[in-house]
């Protein structure tokens, strides 16, 4: 049973390694294949800060919001094990600032320690009336990917550096089942008007004295179009930029003056902290995650495929739901195959 | 008297706090800050700087309100704004957890700092041995910068330093018109002080920039502060101790007691080892006296005593010892124009 991931971010990697770690045992001739022509540290995941924050709001999206409770809760079930530090993993506290009152938001009592700012702390912000303080976790993507390739390559799963153009390509060599995981590019392979860039800009300094996430929100503009602060375990991340339908990947120095300008106004020691670099990467926007099954048909070529794209600014948030969920539609797919229990013939 | 001559004695948080509260208030002043030890040589300079005071036990409640109060109030300010990261002050937030209750649910300093509230179950779970905490946010000095900011403020008000070593407050008399006397564990041997006494504390420095949290046991022995460049893991609290010298065995169990508390800290690099002496007692001495000696005068102000938490009151201490040197210079001039009478 040939199974190939394309995409090899946090959603193709950890889809892999779920299904491996839940399927391996049972299906022994199972085979599992990596294709990416991006690899860590060159994927969208890797440019992410790393924090672990859902939107604002689920839209009534609860599906979504389950999956990023999965996310949390299995990663803070990490937290204490000896592998933590190897896969980027802490725990981070901080604020979410606000013009307004809203209403709390669906992940107010996954994450820990949830409450309304007091008075007192709105005076750091000025500009600012309300919002929130909780404590949360970063996983970032430049520790995180590495740690999942190794945990995937221990496991004898083979990674290929190579585009795939389409599924049909990777039918006719043999594959079973395609896990689609391929992010902002995924229209390349089946066109879907539904996805789109949510183009970020990023400034990464160096201001270890800053040990809070600040989030700001400005509902007018919508979300991460505003200032945000992000303080990793090896630089501090300032942005504020989201730009629906923007497919450029350079960066803009007209972005970088807004980052830099707002950030600085939100944290006024900022102005002495170090630039160290500057990325520009695709939200991979979609109203909501594509995560479901498609039998595929070309002549005499079939196969199947579990799309897993579409998380926008949210899929290290979301990630290890989408890969349960993931694992479980290929789990009916395997359930399908005994039951169909074909005769084995030639695959064309 | 035109141009009173203050000296500090004391190179420390409080001997530095100090002058430069002197400085404001009294701008006519000349201060000189003469110690035999300068930053990054003195206590000051282990401790990690968290502002969570210190309950002395004969000073009134209040007055360590005030003080806390006031410090926080000026780091808080200075925390916001350009200058924290020169100054080496930041927010940091974390948990005090405890294995029984504590004796008071709303510590003293609970309104100052931020969000001060109970730990939610979800959050103790992170601390099996652990049945109760306080979730909060405060302040955190980089002592090390911190010192050199007072330093680099008192040069620009034209304040000298020197390093001197003051084996008796009247060798300072002539050169002086007021001596303020902020040598921390020093004074047990200056002025005589036997209520003074030292608690030796042995800390680590570490690097572990993904500790974003600061985590503290309640029985004040075992806590994991994160500064900017290091986290600072403690620590003891030995009564009575001279000893300078860092102990091996207190240093493996001070990582093994931290790393019960935070796993992830058996990842951490580069370990640095470091002592201090804290200075302690009953009550901090924040006072004003008039030394004699065979019809001389030498007005001295005290402000030292502040134990394991220097940090926490010292500039409410400060702005204590400079309204105390205002006193003394009216006195002192008040005198004089009495002679010239």
């Amino acid at each position: 049973m040939r199974v190939a991931i394309i995409g090899a971010g946090v959603i193709g990697l950890s889809s892999a390694l779920c299904i491996h770690e839940q399927f391996h045992g049972l299906v022994p001739s199972l085979e599992l294949e990596v294709y990416a022509d991006h690899f860590t540290p060159h994927t969208t995941s890797d440019g992410a800060a790393g924090l672990w924050q859902p939107y604002l709001s689920d839209h009534g999206n609860l599906q979504e919001t389950l999956w990023n409770k999965e996310t949390f809760d299995h990663l803070l079930g990490q937290l204490h094990s000896p592998a933590a530090k190897e896969m980027g993993l802490f725990l981070i506290s901080g604020y979410n600032l606000f013009t307004e009152p809203v209403p709390d938001p669906s992940w107010k009592n996954i994450v820990l320690g949830f409450r309304n700012l007091t008075p007192k702390e709105l005076e750091l912000f000025p500009g600012y009336s309300y919002g929130w303080f909780n404590t949360a976790l970063m996983l970032e993507g430049r520790s995180y990917l590495p740690w999942l390739t190794n945990r995937l390559t221990q496991r004898g799963v083979k990674f290929f550096h190579k585009k795939v153009e389409s599924f049909q390509e990777l039918f006719s060599q043999g594959v079973d089942v395609v896990l689609n995981c391929s992010g902002m590019r995924a229209g390349h392979l089946q066109p879907d008007p539904e996805l789109q860039p949510g183009r970020g800009q990023i400034i990464k300094v160096l201001a270890p004295w800053v040990k809070h996430f600040i989030i700001t929100h400005n509902l007018k503009s919508g979300i991460y179009n505003s200032p945000y602060v992000i303080p990793g375990s090896k630089f501090t991340v300032l942005g504020g930029v989201y730009q629906h339908g923007n497919w450029s990947e350079e960066n803009s120095a007209k972005d970088h003056k807004s980052i830099w300008d707002s950030c600085c106004r939100l944290l006024p020691a900022l102005q002495k902290a170090k630039i160290l670099e500057e990325w520009s990467g695709l939200r991979p926007a979609r109203p909501s995650v594509r995560l479901e099954r498609e039998s595929i048909r070309l002549g005499n070529l079939q196969g199947e495929v579990i799309h897993n794209y579409g998380h926008g600014g949210f899929g290290i948030t979301i990630h290890w739901g989408c890969a349960m969920a993931a694992a479980r539609l290929f789990g009916s797919i395997l359930q399908e195959k005994q039951q169909l229990a074909t005769p084995p013939g030639p695959r064309l | 008297m035109a141009s009173p001559k203050v000296a500090v004695v004391g190179a420390g948080v409080i001997g530095l706090s100090t002058a430069l509260c002197i400085t404001e208030t009294c701008p006519s002043c000349s201060v000189t800050v003469l110690s035999d030890q300068f930053s990054p040589s003195t206590t000051s300079d282990v401790a990690a700087g968290m502002l969570i005071p210190h309950t002395y036990p004969d000073t009134p409640i209040h007055r360590q309100k005030q003080w806390f109060k006031e410090t926080f109030t000026y780091l808080f300010a200075i925390s916001n704004s350009a200058e924290a990261s020169e100054a080496g002050i930041h927010l940091v937030s974390g948990w005090q957890v405890f294995k029984s209750p504590p004796k008071e649910e709303l510590p003293f300093w609970s309104d100052i700092v931020l969000g001060f509230r109970p730990m939610s179950e979800a959050e103790l779970q992170k601390f099996p041995q652990h049945q109760f905490g306080q979730a909060f946010t405060t302040l955190k000095c980089d002592c090390p910068s911190y010192l050199l900011w007072l330093e680099k403020r008192l040069k620009a008000t034209g304040t000298q330093m020197y390093t001197r070593k003051v084996a008796d407050l009247w060798e300072l008399h002539g050169e002086y018109d007021i001596v303020v006397n902020c040598t921390g564990m020093g004074a047990q041997q200056l002025v005589g002080d036997k209520q003074l006494f030292p608690v030796r504390g042995q800390v680590l420095k570490v690097r572990a920039p993904w500790v974003k949290l600061f985590i503290r046991d309640g029985d004040g022995l075992t806590y994991i502060y994160p500064g900017i460049h290091r986290v600072t893991l403690g620590g003891t609290r030995e009564k009575g101790s001279w000893s300078l010298s860092p102990d091996d065995d207190i240093t493996r169990d001070i990582f093994d007691r931290c790393c019960s508390l935070e796993p992830s800290l058996q990842g951490a690099q580069d370990i640095e080892v470091k002592v201090g002496l804290r200075p302690s007692r009953q009550c901090v001495r924040v006072q004003r006296e008039v030394l004699s000696q065979g019809g001389v005068k030498l007005p001295v102000i005290h402000n030292y005593g502040h134990g394991a938490g220097g940090f926490s009151v010292h500039r409410g201490t400060a702005n204590e010892a400079a309204h105390l040197v205002g006193e003394c210079i009216s006195t002192l001039q008040g005198s004089s124009s009495r002679a010239k009478l």
